[in-house]
Parts: C-alpha cells; structure tokens; sequence
C-alpha cells in the first residue's frame, strides 16, 4: 500500500509539471471561460472611440455603383438600361426575364441581404438603430455630439428606405433593432405612408445635421444631404410610377396600395419641388455648395464626380479611398461590364447645342473629333471610351486592329467603353476618389422637371442651364412644349448623370416600357481605319436581353424575394411576380 | 531525363537499404549483449506442501508461474506422497526435488514445461530396463494463414503425454513412438489442428485463426473486451492488413476494410493524400459536423499518416453502447487505434523497405489548340457574331503546328507532369522485452516523389515532394510486480514541398489556360503569347503564375508522450486495478516560402510591331519573330510563418474484473479531462473537454451479457449550469450457441444475437465556441481593399486622409441555451459461424436519430438583418439516419494452401427531418425530407432540335416557354410544376449525395509455398458526382480553357442524336449551364485499392547463417484496378473548382526481414 501511494503520487507530480499549474483543475472548474480580448456591447458603448467606430460601420452599408459584390453579375446599374451593356456571360442576359427572378434573384440590382459583406442596406439599418439606441450611453461624448451623430445615423436609414422605396415600393417600416427572440410580424406600408415615413425622418435628421461638414469630415451626412435626398424621394413619388390613374400593374399588391398612391395627384409634384426650393433658398442662405466650375469644362466635369469635397457631392460613398486601377471594381473594367453603347454616345449632342445625327453626312464623316478637336459635348469625353481621345498618353484606338480594340473585350464589342470613373486606368492612380450617391445637378435637373410638371416650364430652363453652363454647353432652346422638356431633362440627367444610377430609376418612374423594349436591339459601332482616316459602320449589339425580349411592365419595380414572402410574417408580392 | 531519375531515386534507395543493414547489425549486438535469464530462472516460488501428489504441485506451478504443463495424468499421480517445503525456489529446484526417484523427467521450453517418462537410453543408465518403444523423429514448421512463423505451437501426439513447442521460427523436431497416429498443434487464438501421422516425417501446418476464439479482444472505449463477449457493434483490422498498401496515408488504406465506414480520397498530392472518413455515413447536417472521433491509444490525435507498422489495430466503434463512453463527443462513431506494444522475448527486429513508381490514375484531358478554335468559331457562328475570334491563317498554323512559337499547342498538364514518379518507404522496428521491460521501438521513413517536372532554366526543385519521419517507442516497465509504467513517445515529422502559384492553385490556372497561350519554357525562357494575337480570348497560362514564382516548405513535427501507472489492487480485492494516463501533444508547423518572379519573353511578328496595321497575308509582312521582355528575374525572397498547437489529456481509471463462479462481471470508472491550446477561435483561451465514464458489463457463462455504458460529459461550450450532459446507453447479448439443445447439432458453430440502445452526443460547432457568451463585437476593425475585392471595416472620412476610421460591429449574438447534439441510436446485431468456424458471418441494422443539430435559421425574416453572420445558431435540426452491414468471411486451411474471402457490404442513408426551411414554392423543392447534400438543379429532357421550332424560329405549341430565347442543340428543361414555363420553380433533387449510400468491400488472399497473394477490393454506390463550376462549361463560361469532353460531347447538327452536352455558345451560356441532371453523373466504383503478392524464402541456411529468420518479398499495387461510369477523372475526385492533384496508382516493390 505504501509502495502504491508513492507511485501515485510521484505519477501525479510528473503529470502536473506536464499541465502546468494554472489548468489544474477539475470538473466544472476545469471549463470555465477565462479572460479573452471578446467585447460585448457594454464596452462598445463605453467610449466615444468605439462608439464612433459603430457608427463608421453604418457608413460602411452606404453602396457603391462600381461592379462588386458580384452584384448583377459585376455590371453596373447603367447596364442594364440603354445607356449601356455586358457582354459578359451570365450577365444582365438574364436580368429578369429567363427565369422567375423572384426565386432565383442572383441577378438582380438589389436585395435585401447581406451577400457576405456585411454590406446590405438592412445591416445598415439595424446598425443605424443599434447605435441610435445605446450612443446615449457614452460617457465622454456630449449631448451635441451624440446628436448630430444620431441624425447622421438616421438620416442613412432613410437613404436605405429610399432605396427600397424605389426598387420595391412601400416596405414594412424597421423602427428599431431586432433581437433573434422578437417575433417578428408586419404588413407593407402603402406607398403613401412609407414615403412619408422616410421623409419625416429625413426632416428629423435635418433639424439636428449641420448644412455642411469640415473637409476633415467630408463624406458625413449633412443637412444638405437630407435636403438633397427628400428631393429625390418626393420627385421619385411623385413620378407617374406612384402617381397616376392605374397602377402599373394589377396584383394584390397594387389594390393595397404597396405599389402606388391609388390616384394622380398634381399636389405631389408640388411637394417635390418645394423641397427643391426648399433645399436652394438653404443652399443660398448658408452657400458651401456648388458646381465645379474653373472654365475647363471637361476637367471640372470630371472633378464634378470624381474629386472629394468638391463641392457639389451631397452623399457619397467610400468603399475603396484612392483610385487604384488594380482593385476588382477597376479590373472589372476590362470584362467588359459595363460597355457604352451607340445609344448612349448618340445622344450626346454637339458642341454647338445640336443634336447629333448621323444621316448628317458632316457629323458621320466626323463623329467625335474634326482636325483633331472635339466637336461634341465635352462630357461625351468623360464618359466614354472614344476612338481617338487622349488616352494613357496617346490617342484611343478603337478601331479594329487598334490597342484598346484588341485589349478589351468591351471595345471590340460596341466601340467603346465607360471613362467615367475608370478613366484611362493610369493618370491618376493613388487620387482620393469615392462613388456619388447625390450629386447637386441631379437637384437641379429634377427641381427643373418639377416645375415643367407643375406647368412651370419657364423656371425650369434656369436649373437646366446651369448644369450645361458648367459643361461648356450653349443654353437649352427656349419653347419646348411640356412633353419636349421633359424628354430634353431626361436627357440631361443622362449627359450629366450617366453611370451614376439614375438613368434606371428614371425610366422606372416615367414607366418607360418604350425604352425598356428598345433595350433588347442596341446599337455600336464598327470602326475600321484606313490609311488615316475612319469608317463607321453600325452594328446591333449581340447581347439579346431576355427582359427585354419578354418585356412587361411587372419588371418596373424589383420582386420581393421570394423565400422572403414564403417566411409569412407579412409580405405580399409585388403584382406581375 | 526520366530515366536517369528513376535511377537516381533507386540508387539513392540501395544507399538507404545498406544504412538500414548497418545499423540492423548494430543494434542486433546490442541486443544479444543485453539478453537476460530465462523465465524459469527468474521466477520464484514459495511452497509448503504435505502429502501431496504431482497433479497438485504442478497446479500450485501453475497458480504461481504462467508455465503451461504438458503431462499424462496417468504418470504423474503415480508419483504421490510428497512433501515439498521450499521458499524462495526457481521452478528447476522444485521438479528437481519432486521427479528425484521416479521415472519422469521434465523439459522446460520457454513457459512450457514438458513432463515425461525418462527414456529408455537414460532409463538403463539409472534404473531397471524396462521394453524400448520404437521410435522416429519427425520435424517441421507452423505458420499461420499469412505464412509467417508462429512461436510456442504446442505440438502433442494424441493420447500420449509426448509433445514439443515450436521455436522462435515455428520450427520444431520431435522423437514420437512409430505407432503414433495423430499429431495435434495447438496454440491460443488459433484453430487446433490434428493431422495424421501415416509416413510423414516432414510437417508444414498453416493454423487458422479462430475468429470467434475465446481469447480474442476487441479495443472498445477505455479499454479491451472479449469478442465473445462484446454487445456492441465494433469493426476491427489488424496490422497485416495495415500493411500490405503502399500508399502515404494509412486511412486510404480503411477503404473496404471495415464495415460501416466510408473513406473517399479526394486528392493525389504527396502528404495530402488524406481521404474524408466517415461512420455510417453523416448523421449531422453537414459532413463538418459529422466527423468521426480519432483517438491513438485512448488520445485524440490523427492517425492518417502514422506508419502502419505501428499499428495494432484499427477499431470502429458505431453503435451507442460502444460510443456512449465519448458522450458528448461520440455521436459519429469513434476510430480507435491501438499502436504496437512489446511481448517478452528475445528482440525480433523487423526491417521492411520498399520503392514504388505512382501515377495518375487519370489524367483530365483538355482539347488542342486546333481543336479549341474550331470549336469557339463554332460558337461564334452559333451566335450570329459577324467576326469569328479564329481567321482562317489561325487555324491553318493550329492544324499544321508549323509556327509552334507563335501559335503553339502545349498540352499543360502532360506539359507540366511526368508519367510517373518514386515513393520510397522504410521501417525498422525491434520489439521484445523481459520480464521487466517490454518494448516496441519503430522507425519509419517515407518519402514521396511529386509529379512535376523540373523544368528549364530553374536553379530550385519546383516539384512537390513530401517526406515523412515516424518514430515510436512504446516502454512497459514492471516496477513492481504489480505495477506497470508506460511510457510511450512517438512522433511524426512531416515535410512537404509546393510550387507557390500567384492566383489560386495551380490546377486552376491549368483548367484555365489556353493550349496556345505559351509554347512553354525554350532554353530556358519562359514565353508567353501576346494578348494582342487572340484578341478577346483569356490565354491564361499555368507557368506565368507557377514557373519561377518560387516554392513553399513545410515542415509538421508532431510528437506525443504518454505516461501510464497500472496498478493491480489485488491486495485490495482481487481484479481489482487502478490506471493513471497523461498524455502531452506538440504540433509545430513552420512554413518557409521562397518567392522570386523571373522575366519572361514574349514573341512578335517584326511587322506586327513594326507596321501594326499590315495584314498578317500581305505579302511584305516580315514574319521574323522580336522579342519583348517583360518582368525581372529576381532572387528568391524569404518569408516564413508558423503556427504551433499542443495539447494535454489526463486520465485516471479504476477497473474491476471478477468471475464469481458462472458471473463474469467488469467495472470501469474513469475520469479525464483535456486541454487543447491554441484553437482557431480565441487562440488565447485553451478549450477544455472533461468527462466521467462509467461501465458495467455482466455475463453469465458467457452466454447470457448485458452491459451498461454511461458517459457524463461536460464541455466549456456551454453556458455554466448546461455544461455537462448524460449520455447512457445499454446492450444485451445471448449466445444461443452456448445453450445446452443447441450443444448437439453441428451446423452452426457460433450464433450471438446482440441489441443495444443508447443515447450519445455531438458538440461539433465549426470551430465556434461560447456561443452561450452574450453578444460578441468586434472593434478596431479594419481590412484592406484588395485587388480581388476585399470588404475592409471601417471608413474613410475626409478629403485626402490615407486612414480609415476603423470600425466597429456586432459580430455574433448570443445564445444561451445552446446545447450539444444529441442520437439516440439503435442497433441489433448478429454473429454467426457455421462449417466448423469456417464462414462467418457478421451483421448489423441500426437507426439513429440525431436532434438539436445546430443549424441557422433559415425563416428569419431578412429585413431583421438578422442573418447568418450575426444570428446565433440555435439547437433545432434534426436528422434520421438508418442502414444495415453485413459481412461474410470464409476462410478454410488444405494441408498446403490456405485461403480466405471476406465481403463486407454497409448502407447507410440519413433524411433530413428539420432545418427550418423556407416552405418552397413547390413540394418537390424541400431539401427537407431529402438525405443531407442532395443535389438539386433542374431535370434535362435532352435538347431542342429542329423538330422543335415553327418556321419562324418559335417554339411549337405545348412545349413549356424557357423565357428566353432557345435554339436546336440547346438544354431543354423538364417543366415540373406544368405552369408552361421554367423557371427556379422547376429546381428539384437530381443526384445523390457525393458521400456514398453503399460502401463494399471484397478482400481475399490465398497463401501457399511461401507465397502469399491478397487483393482489397473497395467499392461505392449510390453516390452522384456534379460537373460543377467552370468545368461544366466550355472555355470555363468565359474564353478560357476547354476540356475535351466539351469538345467531344456537345452538340451539333450532325450529333444531335449521341450528344450529352449542349451546342456551344456564350449567349446561351448562363442558361445552357444552370445545374441540371445534365451535369449529375453516377459516382459509383469499384477498384481494386490494394493488391499485394508476397513471398517468403524457406528457412534455408544460407539465412540461417547471414542471421536472418525471414526473408520476404512483396510487389504491391495501389489504386491498380478501377470500374466507373465516370470517365472523364478518377471516381473520387471532384468535378469542380477544387479539382486538384490527381489520385495515383502505386505500384510498390518491398522486402521485409525478421532477424
């Protein structure tokens, strides 16, 4: 026995200098959590430093238009409208159309959740509410502090409630953050409600928001970008859309008013323009805001939407800091996501303020340059990829045969391709950049086409004018009849705005079936050089678009998806899905 | 070049093999130096017997000593009246004093004592002759069914008290009366055998082992039990079995071998060969969670590249009873492997040494480069493009090959591989031990050749390669006579070897590249194809990512103690004993890359460059080739990582063993506790598992069992107050066989009927843990914007401020109730021998049924933004899993050929109960209801053909709408739900999952004159492969490389009958290559895993002389034979993006010496 004691113990020491002292215990003991560098929402809260590293994170949901995430199969928004087109396969082919997207919604230009990045707008929500809900508790912040931050918080859920707004129509209202055990069970708010639920709201971040933000703090929400954003919201409702005798589509959805106001009323316009006027009388007040304009109209075009601070972005979005030609989003470029097409080059008019045309044997001979200089609207230059424009140092060749042609699939496939933010992929490398959510002409342009709505078409001209004035563009013809104006500020928004996702919501709110049809035959060029000089020979683009093929109207708003619906707690599909 | 490597590598193999016999002849010294007194010498024995006669004194030898007696009652009760009163005696001094005077002698043979009538020759030296017997000698060998010798075979001549053991070398000579009639040959664990004397002088007897044999044990959890008397449902393989494939991980080598476990190999790369385990199939949601438990001799630790020398045995413990004892780790079975331990005896020093040549067993073909342009044209026209991507002075230079600089034709991986490469292995293992000290001491060496050739212009190994270090020593040491220390070191040192590639893996880039993207490396250079030549196409090109990039190492050394304290408390109780185990674990792995970049050339035609616009035709064009160089050479660079791991089990145990007359009862009660550090969540918080066991086990007269297992468990997982869990289960047996009305017939020899129920649990969480703590953040995030799209935390605020603010979020919520998974399981089981024990039959059904399987909601609602990333699991799924094995073993021994045959067959199949599933717009769209990992696409009807359209190019009426447009030769989807449309609504289950339902195995050998030939056949059913990702579309969806069942399959006009694939085009791409039964191909297989043909030289002595016992030779194969539907790679690899190095074939050439 005493033989056994001894083995025993001296067995149990060598076993303990094995584990070391601290791990030995027993039982339950032995399982308890010891301190780890895990942080609970107490300690987040607990400090200014983390709480404003919360909040960065809401920034962090704020979208970017450049193709990632794999959203629309890494196109741009613009691609799937008529300005512009993807050759790439499993692309914007089988946007819509193919299949019933509401089940198999990979491809389409929104969605509700994550896609992996943390990055989806109810993230951002629920972060919005979560910080709105606990910032109160930071001990070393002040009531003014904490303030303004909420409303910056609030007013980035109401941009994402604006966006659902526009793909979807009227959604349940998240008013707080969700807990796993909630239940959770809700109706769709009538489009009437949820707009005036989003702009309540924005006009409660606006009360607190200063009009603008130190450069230190640029890409803060402010109250210009409130302003800026009820504009936009109001205009969007009050578009035929949401505003008419029919809705666009019968359903369900439709005779609950999800999908639209139920009637045409002109009083909705004149809120949208009140917030336009509304949004300049401030803007004239507290100043801080306006376009670029140095007198190099392609350069401060380029600066309008490229450079930070510069004075005329409201909302913006940094999901990359500087331009780096290397990054995913700028590669995507040569794949050819998001090439321009004839269409879009077509509309931009000559320098002279004349539509261009091709049966104008002048114009077709010289399309883009004549003796070496540009007899366009300077921002076709910006926006696009042209045959013979300065180009990484040289002149672009997209001819057949040339560099960029053999380079880029884009290039051979419809003549050109997208410059606005990409640019020539080299001059300026290591800028600061970020993506434009809101940009002052688009308040202009729709401020212009609330008055021509509103049966005010002689102020409208003002707010058109100082769009092209910047670009270097004569003055827009006077006597256009209501329905011409309003063709030449869609047209606008597309000169200035084009790849800046406003086109798609344009033709969406106006219902434009007509362009949506017209999608599926778009138009490039073929340019074959000889010698030195060029011909043009038109060609349909070979992407044939299912949605355009089978269009119907039902595509004017997004399908809720439908695994969503399918979870019953509240959802109706939008008509038509 | 390839020659002249294989020399190499057998050169350096001959080299290795001379080393090895050094050091054999040195140890062997050592040895002999070292050896001790016999058993008999060092046994004591204390006596004080009165008046008694021989029978009792042998019985007291017996009940002192382990000697075995051999003796005829008849003599030795006529030696009575003794009186022996001895203390302190040696086992000679007491037959000394009790044959003095009688006509008995005694011989002592190892633990054999042999007591016999003095003969005649002796007889008339000391007492009366008396009449001389005739007598003549006879000789000869006993191996076992495998031909190896078997020591200590008691030889008797039947009815007579004459008999004989076998030496060391299972060699015996005996002097038997001429008027014997039958020799009998006996030895534990094996059949008894009696062979006729008749005129025979020479006798060769191959023993059959007794399967069913009393004293055969079986590793179950924490300890050892009879196969007789076992209830639980436990698959066993030994060593031999072990040994006899050639390939790098002994888990491949499972495939077949055991029921109720499936082993798929996935990979062929040299020290990644591991295959994917699994015990009656998945029994969780996911094959993560459904992971067996690994432990090597009662420790969790991996086993798949120990060297099979060490290995005892390999034990599969399914059911509930067998794996109640793991708790709340033991709900997918536990694998349980028993390392090699000493017996005592003289050293037996085992060398074997081998060198093989591997192969692919398939290698995946890709279309040539003229093959490839005809073939994209063909898309091009199909898709109405105006400008094919291929003119016509293209493809003339592709089909002559004439320019194969600028427009080469490389066929990558017959370009980047060779045919074959070496493996070469080595073990020496010695074991023996005294009375004292037992030991087993191993040595492994292994290395392992990859398929890459060196190429051009490279001053480094660019090949993958892998070399293998095993080492063991297992010690058990008497430090008293009732207790025994353990010591046990092994190790593994692993050191592998890969080509760095920049972007993925190199099978990637090689599925991806063109044929004519580079013509490869020329005297040294790589070239590389302008882009500008094939405008539009991604060439791609395997070595602008790999050649010259450099290489990685990695060194893994793992190394394990174990200390153990067996103490029998005999003095307490008798069968009374006491076990205290530690066991301490390192892993440290150091990796050291090597990058470097090399400068690479592109070709040009002069006037490509010189006149860029002049067509290639034009008479003026100069088609002298320039040069561009691009990039540098650069030295390699250095960076090295590493990552360490250890941890520590402690375990103590008391047992208690008894037979109260008929009633055979065993106890067990055991604690342990563990510690691994270093996890991969909270790498500065250690986990922690402890557990209680406690076992029961009853028999009476071994025909009657019942046992009772329970396991109490606890695991930091859980929240304080829910951390420790019961997990009981209980079996019965009734071995019919053992009643008396079956004592009488003489069909079945063996008949157990067993059934047990029991309740065990799973804490597999992937990695997370404290899912019970309350809601985690993280802070000070940040990341950076990658080129490949990184999503960094955190913003950027300002104008021109390089920092990002960082960022803040909550990253998990809490979920206090979180628990482990628990299955209840159910087994009934029967075993059965007939024909004299030569058919075996064993077989089982079970059925489990696994709940609070951790899953993540699947019916949150997203607007909650509550979704996977942050929403805590909950313990909700539930999982029905049941199936059957069955496996029949026949064995039979000829006088001078013996054979076996064994087919094992298991099925398992599990269903999904609960998953919180979103209800689908359909039934046929559950997944719930389906087994776990069901594939699930849409049904193909074949394809459109011209009989399908109207003039005007539409479809004809009653054809369901595909709502897009569609052309003869495209996909034409089965519309399920008859709404006239396909659409997602028409996805439903279209394949098996890629774990098999059937497993089988064949295994059967045949052994005569030396010669020893086994084949392991393994096969899986009911298993579906999915040609998925790039692979499944021509130029990888997007003008990259094209496989030539892409080419060869697809559909034009002219095979529109015999096509699988659909006619080529990038406009239909997306919709031509949505997952569908198109892509589902039947997974099932049949190979040939391992055959082996060995022979063993007689014991001449020529070997006798060099010191040798035995001298084998062994050819085996691996991987030699394979039947499949699946041609266009080897059945157990993948069809999608994690394609990776091929599955090879072995064949092996080994010896193998006994000194």
């Amino acid at each position: 026995m005493k033989k056994l004691t001894k083995y025993i113990t001296f067995s149990s020491v060598v076993l303990m200098l094995l584990s070391g002292c601290e791990d030995l215990k027993f039982g339950n003991d032995f399982l308890e959590k010891s301190t780890s560098t895990d942080v609970n929402i107490d300690e987040v809260y607990s400090k200014k430093v983390y709480a404003e590293q919360a909040l960065a994170e809401v920034y962090r949901s704020l979208p970017e238009g450049l193709p990632v995430l794999g959203r629309l199969k890494y196109c741009m928004l613009e691609s799937i409208t008529d300005l512009a087109d993807s050759p790439k396969s499993g692309g914007i082919v089988d946007y819509f159309g193919t299949s019933n997207s509401a089940t198999g919604g990979g491809n389409l230009a929104y969605r509700l959740d994550d896609d992996n990045s943390g990055r989806g707008p109810c993230s951002g929500i629920r972060r919005a509410y979560l910080f709105i809900e606990n910032v109160d508790r930071v001990p070393d912040m002040t009531q003014n502090e904490k303030d303004i931050r909420k409303a910056e918080a609030k007013l980035i859920i109401a941009y994402h409630n604006s966006n659902m707004l526009r793909y979807y129509g009227g959604m349940p209202w998240i008013s707080r953050s969700y807990q796993p055990q909630d239940n959770f069970t809700t109706e769709r708010l009538t489009v009437e409600e949820y707009v005036n639920k989003i702009v309540a709201l924005i006009d409660e971040a606006a009360a607190v928001l200063p009009w603008s933000v130190p450069a230190a703090d640029d890409g803060r929400m402010t109250k210009a970008a409130a302003m800026a954003l009820k504009v936009r919201v109001l205009l969007f409702a009050a578009s035929p859309l949401f505003n008419d005798d029919q809705p666009y589509t019968a359903g369900e959805a439709a005779d609950k008013r999800y999908v639209w106001y139920g009637n045409k009323d002109q009083a909705r316009w004149q809120r949208a323009l009140d917030a336009g006027l509304d949004f300049m009388r401030e803007k004239e007040e507290n100043g801080q805001y306006d376009l670029v304009k140095t007198g190099n109209p392609r350069a401060d075009f380029q600066a309008s939407h490229f450079n930070r601070n510069n004075g005329e972005i409201l909302i913006s979005s940094r999901w990359h800091t500087t331009y780096n030609a290397s990054l995913m989003e700028f590669k995507q470029i040569s794949y050819g996501v998001a090439v321009s097409t004839l269409n879009l080059v077509d509309m931009f008019p000559m320098a002279d303020g004349t539509d261009f045309n091709w049966n104008n044997p002048e114009h077709a001979a010289n399309p883009f340059f004549k003796n070496g200089k540009p007899v366009r609207d300077p921002r076709l230059y910006e926006t696009c990829i042209v045959n013979g424009d300065a180009y990484a140092g040289r002149k672009a060749e997209c001819y057949i045969g040339g560099r960029e042609y053999k380079k880029y699939v884009m290039i051979k496939y419809t003549g050109f391709s997208i410059r606005k933010f990409y640019q020539d992929l080299t001059t300026n490398i290591g800028k600061f950049c970020e993506w434009p959510i809101l940009r002052l002409p688009e308040i202009y342009l729709s401020i212009a086409e609330a008055f021509n709505e509103m049966g005010r078409s002689a102020e409208a001209y003002p707010y058109i004018n100082m769009v092209r004035q910047r670009a270097g563009m004569p003055e827009l013809n006077t006597g256009l009849d209501q329905s011409q104006l309003r063709e030449a500020i869609l047209r606008e928004r597309v000169l200035e705005l084009a790849y800046e996702e406003v086109r798609f919501f344009d033709l969406t709110r106006w219902k434009r079936s007509d362009i949506w049809k017209s999608t599926y035959n778009l138009s490039g060029l073929e340019i074959t050089k000889t010698g030195s000089t060029f011909s043009y020979n038109h060609v349909n683009v070979l992407n044939k678009r299912n949605s355009a093929l089978n269009w119907d109207d039902h595509y004017f708003l997004h399908p809720i998806p439908v695994t969503e619906v399918n979870k019953k707690y509240g959802l109706i599909q939008n008509p038509g899905w | 070049m390839r020659h002249s490597h294989f020399m190499r590598a057998l050169l350096k193999w001959c080299i290795m093999i001379k080393l090895l016999w050094v050091a054999i002849v040195v140890s062997a010294i050592q040895v002999s130096a070292g050896t001790s007194l016999s058993y008999s010498q060092t046994v004591r024995l204390n006596f004080k017997l009165s008046q008694v006669d021989l029978e009792q004194v042998i019985w007291s030898i017996k009940k002192q000593t382990e000697f075995n007696f051999f003796y005829s009652t008849e003599d030795v009760r006529k030696v009575k009246n003794l009186d022996v009163n001895l203390e302190n005696a040696t086992t000679e001094e007491v037959l000394d004093q009790c044959l003095q005077g009688t006509n008995l002698i005694y011989e002592i043979v190892h633990q054999a004592i042999i007591i016999k009538p003095m003969p005649a020759s002796e007889r008339s030296k000391s007492a009366v002759p008396v009449e001389q017997p005739q007598k003549k000698g006879i000789e000869g060998s006993v191996t076992d069914g495998k031909g190896l010798p078997i020591p200590g075979v008691t030889i008797m001549i039947k009815g007579t008290t004459i008999g004989t053991v076998t030496d060391p070398d299972g060699n015996f000579t005996l002097q038997i009366p001429l008027d014997a009639k039958i020799v009998s040959f006996s030895f534990v664990g094996y059949e008894t055998q009696e062979t006729p004397v008749g005129n025979n002088t020479n006798f060769t007897v191959v023993l059959e082992e007794q399967t069913v044999g009393l004293e055969e044990v079986v590793a179950v959890g924490y300890g050892v039990q009879k196969r007789e008397t076992l209830t639980g449902s436990v698959s066993t393989v030994q060593t031999d079995a072990l040994l006899r494939s050639p390939n790098a991980s002994v888990a491949n080598t499972l495939a077949g071998q055991l029921t109720g476990l499936s082993s798929v190999q996935s990979s062929g790369q040299p020290g990644k060969e591991d295959p994917a385990i699994y015990i009656r199939g998945l029994g969780s949601l996911s094959e993560s969670a459904s992971r067996p438990l690994i432990l090597v001799d009662g420790v969790e630790r991996a086993f798949f590249q120990m060297d099979p020398n060490e290995i005892e045995s390999v034990s599969v413990l399914k059911d509930a009873s067998a794996t109640a004892v793991f708790g709340v780790r033991g709900a997918n079975g536990v694998i349980l492997v028993t390392t090699r331990r000493g017996v005592e005896g003289a050293a037996k020093i085992a060398v074997t040494s081998s060198v093989g040549v591997l192969a692919p067993t398939r290698v995946f073909d890709m279309a040539d480069s003229y093959t490839y342009a005809t073939v994209m044209n063909e898309m091009d026209r199909n898709d109405g493009k105006s400008v094919l991507s291929f003119d016509d002075y293209t493809l003339e230079r592709f089909r002559l090959g004439d320019e194969p600089i600028m427009y080469p034709n490389v066929d990558w991986r017959r370009y980047l591989m060779n045919k074959e490469s070496v493996q070469t292995q080595h073990n020496i293992n010695i074991s023996g031990g005294t009375e004292k000290v037992r030991y087993f001491i191993s040595m492994g060496f292994l290395f392992q050749n990859g398929l890459f050739k060196q190429l051009e212009g490279l001053d480094y190994d660019n090949n993958y390669k892998y070399k293998r270090y095993n080492y063991r020593t297992n010690l058990d040491i008497d430090i008293t006579p009732t207790t025994i220390l353990g010591i046990d070191i092994g190790g593994i040192i692993g050191n592998t070897r890969e080509p760095i590639t920049t972007v993925n893996n190199i099978w990637y880039n090689t599925n991806w590249s063109t044929p004519f993207s580079s013509p490869g490396i020329i005297d040294g250079k790589l070239i590389g194809t302008d882009q500008s030549y094939f405008p539009g196409i991604k060439l791609g090109n395997p070595l602008f990512y790999y050649y010259g990039k450099g290489y990685v190492t990695s060194m893994n050394n793992k190394m394990n103690l174990d200390l153990s304290l067996k103490q029998t408390l005999d003095f307490i109780t008798k069968g009374l004993s006491a076990e205290i185990k530690g066991a301490y674990n390192t892993m440290y792995n150091f990796n050291k890359s090597r990058t470097s970049s090399v400068e690479s050339y592109t070709p040009f035609y002069a006037s490509s460059l010189a006149n860029p616009g002049l067509p290639v035709t034009d008479p003026g064009f100069d088609k002298s080739m320039v040069y561009r160089i691009n990039d540098k050479n650069s030295e390699l660079g250095y960076s090295e990582t590493n990552s360490k791991a250890r941890d520590w089990y402690l375990e103590a145990s008391i047992r208690y063993n008894r037979k109260f007359g008929n009633h055979n009862i065993g106890t067990l009660l055991l604690y342990n506790q563990n510690k691994k550090y270093y996890p991969s969540q909270f790498p500065e918080l250690p986990t922690a598992y402890v557990g209680l066991v406690g076992r029961q086990t009853y028999d009476y007269k071994s025909k009657y069992m019942a046992e009772f297992n329970i396991g109490y468990n606890g695991s930091e997982n859980f929240a304080p107050g829910k951390r420790f869990g019961i997990f009981p289960a209980g079996s019965i047996g009734y071995v019919l066989t053992e009643e008396r009305f079956m004592k009488d017939q003489k069909i079945v020899d063996y008949l157990k009927l067993r059934a047990s129920l029991g309740l065990v649990g799973n804490d597999n969480m992937s990695g997370n843990r404290y899912l019970y703590l309350p809601n985690a953040y993280g802070v000070d995030l940040l990341g950076s914007h990658n080129n490949n799209g990184g999503y960094p935390h955190g913003y950027n605020f300002g104008t021109d401020s390089p920092n990002m603010m960082y960022g803040a979020v909550e990253q998990r919520l809490g979920n206090p109730n979180v628990t482990w998974e628990t299955s209840l399981k159910q087994n009934a089981g029967v075993d059965i021998s007939f024909l004299g024990n030569r058919l075996k039959i064993t077989a089982d059904i079970f059925r489990e049924q696994r709940k609070d399987i951790l899953i993540n909601r699947g019916t949150i609602p997203s607007v909650t933004a509550l979704n996977s990333s942050i929403l805590p699991v909950v313990n909700m799924g539930k999982v029905n899993n049941q199936g059957y094995e069955i496996e029949v073993k026949w064995s039979q021994n000829l006088q001078k050929l013996n054979y076996w045959i064994t087919g094992n067959l298991s099925y398992a199949r599990n269903k999904i109960i609960f998953q919180d599933e979103v209800e689908p717009n359909e039934a046929y769209m559950w997944r719930t209801g389906r087994p776990v990992g069901e594939r699930f696409g849409y049904v193909s009807e074949g394809f459109y053909n011209t009989g399908d359209f109207n003039e005007d190019g539409t479809l004809i009426s009653g054809l369901p709408d595909p709502k897009q447009p569609v052309y003869p030769g495209d996909v034409k989807y089965k519309d399920l739900n008859d709404d006239e449309f396909i659409t997602p609504d028409d996805v439903t289950h279209i394949g098996n999952p890629n774990r098999p339902a059937y497993v089988a195995g064949l295994n059967y050998g045949i052994a005569s004159h030396g010669f020893t030939l086994t084949m392991n056949w393994a096969g899986a059913a009911q298993r579906s492969l999915l040609i998925a990702d790039y692979i499944s579309k021509p130029f990888g969806g997007e003008a990259r490389g094209l496989f030539q069942f892409h080419a060869d399959e697809r559909w034009t006009p002219e095979t529109a009958e015999t096509a699988t694939m659909p006619r080529v085009s990038a406009v239909s791409m997306s919709y031509n290559y949505r997952t569908s039964t198109l892509f589902i191909r039947d997974g099932s297989y049949i190979r040939l895993k391992n055959i082996s043909l060995g022979y063993r030289f007689p014991n001449k002595r020529i070997l006798k002389q060099l010191g040798i016992s035995q001298l084998g030779i062994q050819l085996t194969g691996y991987n030699l034979l394979t039947f499949d539907k699946f041609k266009l790679m080897d059945p157990e690899s993948n069809p999608n993006s994690q394609d990776t190095y091929p599955i090879v074939k072995i064949y092996n050439l080994g010896v193998n010496i006994t000194l």
